[in-house]
């Protein structure tokens, strides 16, 4: 019988543990990552495709993403806790201690790339490139340096692809490069419209953004211009792995949408517009990512 | 303003989804002109739905919007023409297309009146075949009956576009966001007589 109390304690206790820690992994970002990582996998049409590499090649990315954000939140929690946004975050709030966050975070990335490592080793250095230039290059080096930080951080967004590619080819190649571009222009959209929203926050935190640094006008047609080439880069990369031509039909119909947005909030800028841009950027990646994995199954 | 709910959304999904889905697979049977001109129609279709996702019915009231959706009769009353009476598509392409050039222009030069005439002239013409040439078809010379939903699509949407616009006009005492409420599924009707009308 107290075994059994005992027993139903600890799992209580683990699911608290879970709930805790779960913001601490931003999980659509995550999750956005991890399709890109499994669309690029599928896209190297690797003739023997097995349940273990699969569950492999989902779990490494899950754990190499989720412990560099958490690594990442450890380091920022100073300037967390100076933007609204992310004042209530579990570190800057102070529910979750650093030390554990910091054990947590190093545990699942060692464990990330060493399962990585396990599955090819070439495959395993693409995820540790993701993982340092996150967190070293990006976060520590120079995201409170320079506005141009956002380019490494797009470089490590890239990276879930790249990998996925390479473990489905066994090495890097052009079209893996191509994606890595796509998703490289693509976080421009993501980082540059919230340092718009957010600007006081930042403002605040004392981290240089390109709205400070370069004005509303020119940060907005920096993400237009990223969007509409992030959208070409995957058209093209679509193309190069011989996508049928009803799949590209559809990516350039909702290319021009892009296009349409990004022209409006060039020449009509508002801040619904801006947004908009945004969420159907995402919506396209997330949309391509699909298309890609479904027209090479 | 109606606000926009998940309802209204999930259905703008399957909305993009079932177009999507046309532009994707259901088109291998068609010439490359019918093709380009299919995919204009239903791509418009697949943009709208998700624009009215993100932005909300408050999409519905800008008025260059139905310049745009406008393309929807147009490009696929042209992909009736091309397929079953392939000689008239150049004049019919023509006439669209001055139609459709003027109608833009007054739009950013004329009152909003005039504007509305002439699209409403653009609309109309493409919509009236849109209905008429798959009934002439099938009752004349045979298509198959299943191209009668192309009719009922058009049937569908022209309404809608009239009570939107009578609405806007102030010869409604409908309100705008009854017109909004059943927006959604008139929309999802007419996009999936549509694809089943030229899944042929």
């Amino acid at each position: 019988m107290n075994a059994e109390i005992a027993k139903i304690d600890a799992f209580a206790a683990l699911k608290i543990r879970i709930k805790l820690y779960w913001p601490l992994i931003k999980s659509l970002q995550t999750g956005l990552l991890l399709i890109t990582g499994v669309a690029g996998y599928i896209s190297a049409r690797c003739p023997v495709m097995t349940w273990q590499t699969f569950l492999g090649l989902v779990g490494s990315l899950f754990l190499a993403i989720s412990g560099s954000t958490i690594l990442n939140m450890v380091y920022d929690r100073d300037i967390d806790a100076k933007m609204r946004r992310t004042a209530h975050r579990p570190l800057p709030s102070g529910k979750i201690p650093v030390r554990d966050a910091l054990i947590v975070g190093l545990s699942i990335s060692f464990l990330g790339v060493g399962w990585a490592y396990l599955l090819s080793p070439v495959y395993a250095l693409v995820v540790f490139a993701g993982l340092f230039i996150d967190v070293i290059v990006y976060t520590v080096w120079l995201k409170r340096r320079t506005a141009w930080s956002i380019v490494w951080g797009g470089i490590s967004g890239g990276m879930p692809i790249l990998a996925g590619r390479t473990l489905g080819i066994g090495h890097i190649d052009g079209i893996g490069i191509l994606f890595t571009l796509a998703i490289l222009l693509w976080i421009p959209t993501h980082i540059l419209t919230f340092s718009m929203r957010y600007y006081e926050d930042y403002k605040r935190a004392g981290v240089p953004t390109f709205p400070s640094q370069y004005g509303y006008r020119t940060t907005r047609i920096i993400i237009a211009l990223s969007s509409v080439a992030a959208a070409l880069s995957i058209g093209l990369g679509a193309f190069a792995i011989g996508l049928s031509w009803g799949y590209l039909r559809l990516l350039s119909v909702l290319a021009v949408g892009i296009i349409g947005l990004a022209a409006i909030s060039i020449f009509r800028p508002s801040e619904k517009v801006n947004f908009g841009l945004f969420k159907y950027a995402s919506l396209f990646m997330l949309g391509s990512m699909v298309m890609m994995s479904l027209g090479t199954l | 303003m109606r606000k926009i709910t998940v309802l209204d959304r999930i259905l703008f999904l399957i909305i993009a989804i079932i177009a999507g889905s046309k532009i994707v697979n259901g088109m291998d049977q068609y010439s490359v002109l019918s093709t380009g001109f299919y995919t204009i129609s239903f791509g418009v279709l697949v943009l709208a739905s998700i624009m009215l996702i993100l932005f909300g019915f408050e999409l519905l009231t800008n008025r260059f919007v139905p310049i745009v959706t406008t393309l929807i009769p147009i490009t696929l009353s042209l992909g009736l023409v091309h397929d079953y009476i392939p000689k008239m598509t150049f004049s019919y392409s023509v006439l669209l297309g001055l139609l459709y050039l003027i109608s833009v222009w007054v739009r950013f030069k004329a009152s909003e009146k005039t504007a509305a005439l002439v699209l409403a002239l653009v609309h109309g013409l493409s919509g009236m075949l849109l209905f008429v040439l798959p009934v002439v078809l099938v009752t004349r010379y045979g298509s198959p009956v299943q191209l009668l939903l192309v009719s009922l699509g058009g049937l569908i949407i022209g309404l809608e576009g009239v009570f939107l616009t009578l609405q806007k006009m102030g010869f409604l005492r409908m309100s705008l966001n009854t017109v909004f409420s059943r927006f959604p599924i008139m929309l999802l009707l007419a996009t999936s007589a549509f694809v089943s009308g030229l899944h042929i």
